[in-house]
């Protein structure tokens, strides 16, 4: 990992979950560290069970370690409290989930602009329409602003689903499976999207996934196993 | 966009998944409001009756026996007021070109109505004798009149008040009488039917006393129906508010006087406040006389509309602009000794013709004074030629305050007054000589000498030679104890003949002997109507005696042993009389004493007052039962449901879109955003049922009228009832409702919130949420055992009806075992998969309500609740005829019960009391009556929906009651170490007097009329007023558990008497007869007493009639229990359908492997069937044992077929429910969500 400034950082992460009644907690995250420069795109891999989503929902603010500490732009998570981190999520991360999680209820432009609701900053809500015009236009989806959700393909939703995590601007995406419920075609066109992205807005972005593919699309590829996070030096194979 | 905006279209995209919660918000909120409104509809009908009953009237001076004169009415301020006001403007000018009544008197007796043929017959109805202003008063009037008052007011309306006005102005003329609706009803009568009227002739003497004539107790008048008035009408006019509708029949007030005897006399006046007239209203008032004076601003027919609506609100539950205080200033300033019936005359010496012939002086008596009849020199006394000022009243006795106000005179330099009782004596005996019938004078100077003792007695020489007496011998007098009334106690007592003077001088003084109306007119002994059976033989020269010197006493005695023979309620002297000084003018010093004694008292020392009726009227009316409370609670399970259900709905909904919480918190809204957007939705939901709710609301309580005025209409005592609705209770009911609501949804949401983002994303189903096992066996176990604790702590302290007990141990019994049950279900989950055994149906089922364990509660929740109200409840229906002839019965083992409309004066456990009315010994023979006296008040029953401001006194003697040991008492004061409850009416020897000075009285009444009806408990006074405006206090001493003295306080008889002198004779009778006799002796007493107007019920009838209240609210209870359990039903069906929805995968997976439809189907009614007997069971367990005490206190007999059917119908409903449920359900494919696995 080049030593160059780190935009996310883990230092020494660890977390268990509480085991069956009457059982040992089971350690899902060992001593983790991480170091992710600002604008790099890793992925994460590993089997079923390794922590994968855990440790994205550690990086995503959603969970908090049981020791150890993350780091987002050299501000140490550990330190914040619930708005606090809430503020991070909707100014600093873009969350993409492998479904979509668009609300049914919104049309897609609707959608994109729910994260604006949250945002403190009344110069990017106020620029917010016009960005999402432009995001959707650049996935493709200028068309079908207002279409509801379940009038959209599974690729059309989960490209929604990418702009929203995109509308305020965050300097970090985080994709936890975001292929899984595409076909392949799909999934390719959201890996291009996703690596044009990093490229093009200068997001940093780390994904998980299963997906060799995608994971070799990233510039780094990392393997969670045992609860250790190792950084593979060869491309990842089927 | 906005959160507002996120909130609309979340409504409108998950309409179908909202429109459960609305309709759940919706039952809530109606139950809520709808109760609400029924609390409304009884409050404004009791305020309608109330302004219908009083019109206009706003204070009265209701003088019960007391007759003043008409021209009381003078002392009605109103006049002045109209005068100073009429130059003010064009609205006051109207009440003198109109006919508006500032005050009407009217003659009020009760009495009897009977039709001509036999055939119906009407008690306690009022016969007012009126005058033809009294109709101005009417509700109708009112309303006509304010309309024909606006300057825009049509020809139509002139033309109505025109006609009313002329239907109104025709009194009923002699021979006729109007009756109100109630009263024509009851006898079935219609214009041109004659019927017969009985009421007692008023009289200046109470019925109560010795000597007031029998023959005059009753007089009939035949009259001839002229119309039929209605409440609007004045028809039920009336000053108290009772359970029973008023029966009213109007005669002219002359023809009353006219049967009566009577001129210019009335014992009600009645006078309005000056509401409309006067310029220092309320703000209402102002804007009434506002609108009426047509504001430019205004187009004429907006300020037509709003003129009705300001009448009414003018006329309304506003404090009089004329204050009591000014009334009475004013009644001071006017009423008249005439008033009061007391007269202030001139008594001259007899005529010479007249006077006796000196007799010759006995041997060895020194020379008698002229003057005075006694030796020379021994007494000092105006000159025998000289008259006297003397004050006295045809009521004989005068009011202890005239006396004291008399006494008061010389302090105005008047001659002190002498105060003079004269009595009856019976006898006059000396040896074996005997003068029957003699009056006997009680006074100092110049009737007895001064030094006299109290044992001793001048006698006149007609009476020494008649006896054959001299000085020093002694004499017995017999006399009626005055207090003994109708009962004849006859008393002797002894004294030594201190003088034998003269029958001449103040010695032959006739006027002496008040003007009793039976003896005072009578020209012969033979005419003399005495009210009392003449036992001694009266002889030639006692006929002779009467013929000359009329009442002229016989002999003194001094003025101590005269108070200490006849002092009695009614006052203690007959007369005052004041000596004329030297040259002293007699009708001068008449004028004095006259205006000085006129001065020198207050109206109220003798009886009169304004009260203010319509105040007393429309609190009654407002501070009654708070029926909106009570319905509220009788609703509370129904409402309770619907939130449940509601709440249940609503979390299903947000569990399917948990998810979306989930993405919220993800993408950053801080979760307190969250909730807010999500509580935002439950606002709205909350707000459209309650809506809904509240034209649901005006429904249901309109329902519930109509269950008022028809089946359950034992429950308001029959009163009728209109549909009203406020627009405060609507609003408050919607807050309360969307309150509710809300706060329901905030509890269902607040649990999901604290699960994490990562759980919600993940649909939050991957972690199941856990309750703590111990915790539910704590609760389970504490809230049983403190259950538990409480029954049996109520079953030793014998309170077994308490409600709070009973509904605490319920509530205990149901959180116990709801505790128990979380436990068990937990236990059993984790047992099967720690043995590792294989599964069975039923521990799949109870594995499948263990995996909703909260839902499944919810519903076992619902369905205890139900089932214990709905069971529990039928154990508390009373039936009056068990037990009734036990003396610790609520009937207090009496047969009947009676009520006459006229006093009885004689002592009908007596036999000479039957005697007197034709009854023998013999026919009522086994029959005992203890006879109550009546003070009439409110009725303070659970029948009477008004608060009851001034309750019916009853007068008793306790002993008669504890003697029996009549019914039972459920509390009597802690500090009375009393052995039985009634002697509590003694225990602070009758009366009291407080350090405040104002007398207080023990008094006891039924334990509901102490609650609902007064509002009080043991311990609590009640501040009355006494038949002379005095106040005093009633202390409650004691309660007696439900009985029929419900609705009267009972005092102690001589209290009663103390308070209330003018109430003569009972009129109130518990009967004591043997079983077999009851209807033979009841048909015997009731032809007897029938001019008295008895009626007698059959004791448990009466308690019946009473406890049909209670029972009919049972009712009501269990129709909303049973509304709620219907509910509960629902609940379960939905926990059904979202349990299969939830499990189709797991379904189709069974159906795969070999299962078939009709396995699955009893698989799932299997485990709600379980879910069902669970709220069963809980709900049975705790009602048997919540009921025990109530249980073992009754009979002990269960109403076992409704229970059965009750509970029947709870299985089959849910039963039902599930299977068409589990059926709806299960119609789909099932395969499909195989695939979606």
């Amino acid at each position: 990992m080049p030593d160059d400034e780190a935009f996310l950082e883990l230092i020494a992460v660890v977390k268990h979950y509480a085991g069956s009644e009457g059982g040992a907690p089971l350690a899902i995250l060992r001593n983790v560290n991480l170091r992710v420069p600002r604008g790099a795109a890793i992925s994460i891999v590993g089997p079923s069970g390794s922590g994968k989503t855990t440790l994205l929902n550690l990086l995503g603010t959603l969970d908090r370690p049981d020791s150890g500490r993350v780091l987002i732009d050299g501000i140490d998570l550990s330190q914040l409290d619930e708005v606090g981190l809430a503020r991070v999520r909707n100014r600093s991360i873009g969350f993409i989930f492998q479904s979509h999680h668009l609300l049914p209820h919104l049309d897609v432009l609707e959608n994109i602009l729910v994260p604006t609701l949250a945002c403190d900053d009344p110069a990017s809500r106020r620029d917010a329409p016009d960005r999402a015009r432009r995001l959707l236009g650049r996935v493709g989806l200028g068309e079908r602003l207002h279409h509801l959700p379940s009038q959209l393909s599974g690729g059309e939703r989960q490209r929604a689903a990418v702009v929203r995590a995109l509308i305020n601007t965050p300097p970090l995406l985080l994709a936890d499976e975001p292929t899984g419920a595409l076909d392949q075609r799909s999934a390719r066109d959201l890996g291009q999207l996703l690596r044009d992205l990093n490229r093009e807005e200068g997001v940093t972005l780390i994904v998980v996934t299963h997906s060799l593919e995608l994971a070799n699309d990233m510039g780094r590829v990392f393997e969670l196993s045992d609860g250790q996070l190792a950084e593979r030096t060869a491309p990842a194979h089927p | 966009m906005t959160l507002l905006h996120l909130i609309r279209r979340s409504l409108r995209f998950h309409w179908r998944s909202h429109l459960g919660v609305v309709l759940g918000a919706w039952v809530g909120s109606a139950a809520l409001i709808g109760a609400l409104v029924v609390g409304d509809s009884i409050r404004e009908s009791l305020l309608d009756h109330a302004r219908a009953r009083l019109g206009e009237v706003e204070f009265a001076v209701d003088a019960g026996d007391r007759l003043f004169t008409t021209d009381l009415r003078q002392a009605h301020p109103s006049r002045a007021t109209n005068a100073g006001v009429s130059a003010s403007g064009p609205m006051f000018s109207w009440n003198n070109s109109r006919r508006s009544p500032t005050s009407s008197s009217v003659l009020q007796l009760r009495g009897t109505a009977t039709r001509e043929d036999g055939t119906a017959r009407a008690l306690e109805v009022r016969i007012l004798g009126i005058t033809p202003n009294f109709w101005g008063f009417s509700a109708r009037e009112t309303a006509l009149r304010a309309r024909t008052r606006t300057p825009w007011s049509t020809i139509d309306d002139n033309q109505a008040y025109r006609q009313a006005t002329d239907v109104a102005d025709q009194q009923p003329a002699p021979g006729w009488v109007r009756l109100n609706r109630a009263l024509a009803a009851q006898l079935k009568a219609r214009r041109g039917d004659t019927l017969i009227l009985r009421f007692p002739k008023p009289s200046a003497l109470s019925p109560d006393a010795v000597l007031s004539p029998q023959n005059e107790s009753g007089t009939a008048l035949r009259v001839t129906v002229d119309d039929v008035v209605d409440a609007a009408g004045g028809g039920d006019f009336g000053l108290t508010a009772g359970a029973r509708p008023t029966l009213n029949a109007f005669l002219s007030i002359d023809e009353l006087w006219r049967v009566s005897g009577l001129t210019n006399r009335a014992n009600l006046l009645v006078a309005q406040g000056g509401v409309l007239t006067h310029p220092t209203g309320n703000w209402r008032n102002r804007l009434h006389l506002y609108l009426g004076s047509k504001p430019r601003w205004l187009s004429p027919s907006v300020a037509s509309g709003l003129y009705p609506i300001t009448t009414r609100l003018a006329a309304g539950p506003a404090p009089s602009a004329l204050s009591q205080r000014e009334l009475d200033t004013f009644l001071d300033g006017n009423w008249s000794l005439d008033d009061a019936q007391i007269s202030v005359r001139i008594v001259a010496p007899q005529p010479a013709a007249d006077v006796r012939a000196p007799s010759q002086p006995q041997a060895g008596l020194p020379t008698e004074d002229q003057a005075t009849g006694f030796p020379k020199g021994r007494v000092e006394g105006p000159p025998p030629s000289s008259p006297m000022i003397e004050i006295t009243t045809p009521r004989i006795f005068l009011d202890r305050p005239v006396v004291a106000a008399a006494q008061r005179t010389a302090q105005s330099g008047i001659t002190k007054g002498i105060p003079i009782v004269t009595y009856l004596a019976n006898s006059l005996r000396h040896g074996d000589k005997l003068a029957p019938y003699s009056m006997v004078t009680g006074a100092g100077a110049p009737w007895t000498p001064a030094d006299m003792a109290d044992d001793e007695i001048v006698v006149n020489d007609w009476l020494a030679d008649d006896l054959g007496v001299k000085r020093g011998d002694r004499v017995e007098l017999a006399y009626f104890d005055p207090e003994a009334g109708a009962r004849l106690v006859e008393r002797t007592n002894s004294f030594t003949v201190r003088d034998v003077v003269p029958l001449r001088g103040w010695h032959a003084d006739r006027s002496l002997m008040p003007e009793f109306p039976g003896l005072a007119k009578a020209e012969s002994t033979r005419d003399w109507d005495a009210g009392f059976p003449l036992r001694h033989k009266i002889r030639p020269q006692d006929e002779a005696y009467w013929k000359k010197f009329r009442g002229t006493p016989k002999a003194f005695v001094t003025s101590k042993a005269g108070l200490q023979m006849w002092a009695n309620r009614f006052g203690e002297f007959t007369a005052v009389r004041f000596p004329l000084g030297p040259g002293e003018n007699a009708e001068a010093l008449r004028e004095k004493v006259a205006g000085h004694l006129r001065a020198g008292l207050r109206p109220d020392d003798v009886g009169l007052m304004f009260q203010p009726v319509r105040e007393q009227a429309l609190r009654a009316a407002t501070s009654g039962q708070d029926f909106g409370g009570l319905f509220i609670g009788f609703s509370f399970f129904l409402v309770l449901a619907a939130l449940l259900l509601m709440a249940l709905l609503f979390q299903f909904g947000l569990e399917q879109r948990l998810v979306e919480v989930g993405t919220l918190l993800a993408i950053g809204f801080r979760p307190a955003v969250v909730r807010r957007l999500w509580m935002g939705e439950a606002l709205a939901l909350a707000s459209m049922g309650a809506a809904g709710g509240m034209a649901g609301g005006t429904a249901y309580a309109r329902a519930i009228i109509h269950g008022l005025t028809t089946r359950w209409r034992d429950a308001i005592g029959g009163a009728a009832l209109d549909f009203h609705a406020t627009a405060s209770s609507l609003a408050l009911g919607f807050a309360l409702s969307v309150l509710a609501c809300t706060l329901a949804i905030f509890l269902t949401l607040r649990r999901q919130f604290r699960r994490p983002a990562r759980e919600l994303l993940a649909g939050g189903i991957d972690a199941p949420t856990r309750h703590p096992r111990s915790r539910a066996l704590w609760i389970g176990a504490t809230s049983t055992l403190g259950a538990l604790g409480l029954t049996a702590w109520t079953l030793g302290s014998g309170d077994t009806t308490n409600a709070e007990n009973f509904f605490s141990a319920g509530s205990l019994l149901l959180i116990g075992g709801l505790g128990l049950a979380t436990a068990w279900l937990g236990r059993q989950g984790s047992r099967a998969r720690a043995e590792g055994q294989l599964p069975t149906r039923l521990s799949l089922a109870l594995r499948g309500i263990a995996r909703r364990r909260s839902r499944s509660l919810a519903t076992a929740a619902l369905l205890a609740s139900g089932t214990f109200l709905v069971t529990s409840l039928g154990v508390f229906h009373i039936d009056a005829r068990h037990g009734a002839w036990e003396r610790g019965s609520g009937t207090g083992g009496f047969a009947c019960v009676g009520e006459s409309s006229l006093p009885v004066t004689q002592d009908l456990d007596t036999p000479a009391g039957l005697e007197s009315f034709g009854l023998s010994a013999q026919e009522t023979a086994g029959a005992h009556v203890v006879s109550f006296r009546l003070r009439d008040g409110d009725d303070a029953s659970c029948l009477n929906l008004n608060r009851a401001q001034r309750p019916r006194i009853l007068g008793v003697d306790p002993a008669q009651l504890a003697r029996r040991g009549a019914f039972t008492f459920t509390q009597v004061a802690k500090n009375l170490a009393v052995t039985n409850g009634w002697d509590a009416l003694r225990s602070r020897g009758n009366s009291a007097s407080t350090t405040d000075g104002v007398l207080e009285i023990p008094a006891i009444g039924d334990a509901a009329s102490i609650q609902w009806a007064l509002g009080k408990k043991i311990g609590d006074t009640l501040e009355m007023t006494d038949e002379r405006g005095r106040p005093f206090r009633l202390r409650l001493v004691g309660a007696v558990a439900n009985s029929i003295l419900q609705g009267n306080l009972i005092i102690d008889e001589t209290a009663f008497n103390q308070l209330f002198p003018g109430n003569g004779g009972y009129r109130w009778f518990l009967v004591d007869a043997p079983p077999s006799k009851v209807d033979e002796l009841s048909s015997l007493l009731t032809r007897a007493l029938q001019n008295n107007g008895l009626a007698l019920t059959p004791a448990a009838v009466r308690l019946d009639q009473f406890n049909a209240v209670q029972n009919t609210y049972l009712s009501t209870f269990q129709v909303l229990g049973g509304l709620g359990l219907l509910l509960g039903s629902a609940g379960l069906g939905v926990v059904v359908l979202r349990n299969v929805l939830e499990r189709r995968p797991e379904l189709a997976l069974l159906s795969a492997v070999g299962f078939r439809r009709l396995q699955l189907q009893s698989s799932i009614l299997l485990e709600h069937a379980l879910l069902l007997a669970a709220g069963l069971g809980i709900g049975l367990a705790s009602a048997a044992i919540a009921v025990l005490p109530a249980l073992m206190a009754s009979d002990g007999s269960l109403p076992f077929r409704s229970l059965a059917w009750t509970l029947g119908g709870v299985v089959l409903l849910g039963l039902g429910t599930t299977w068409t449920a589990t059926r709806a359900s299960l119609r789909a494919p099932l395969l499909p969500a195989l695939r979606g696995e």
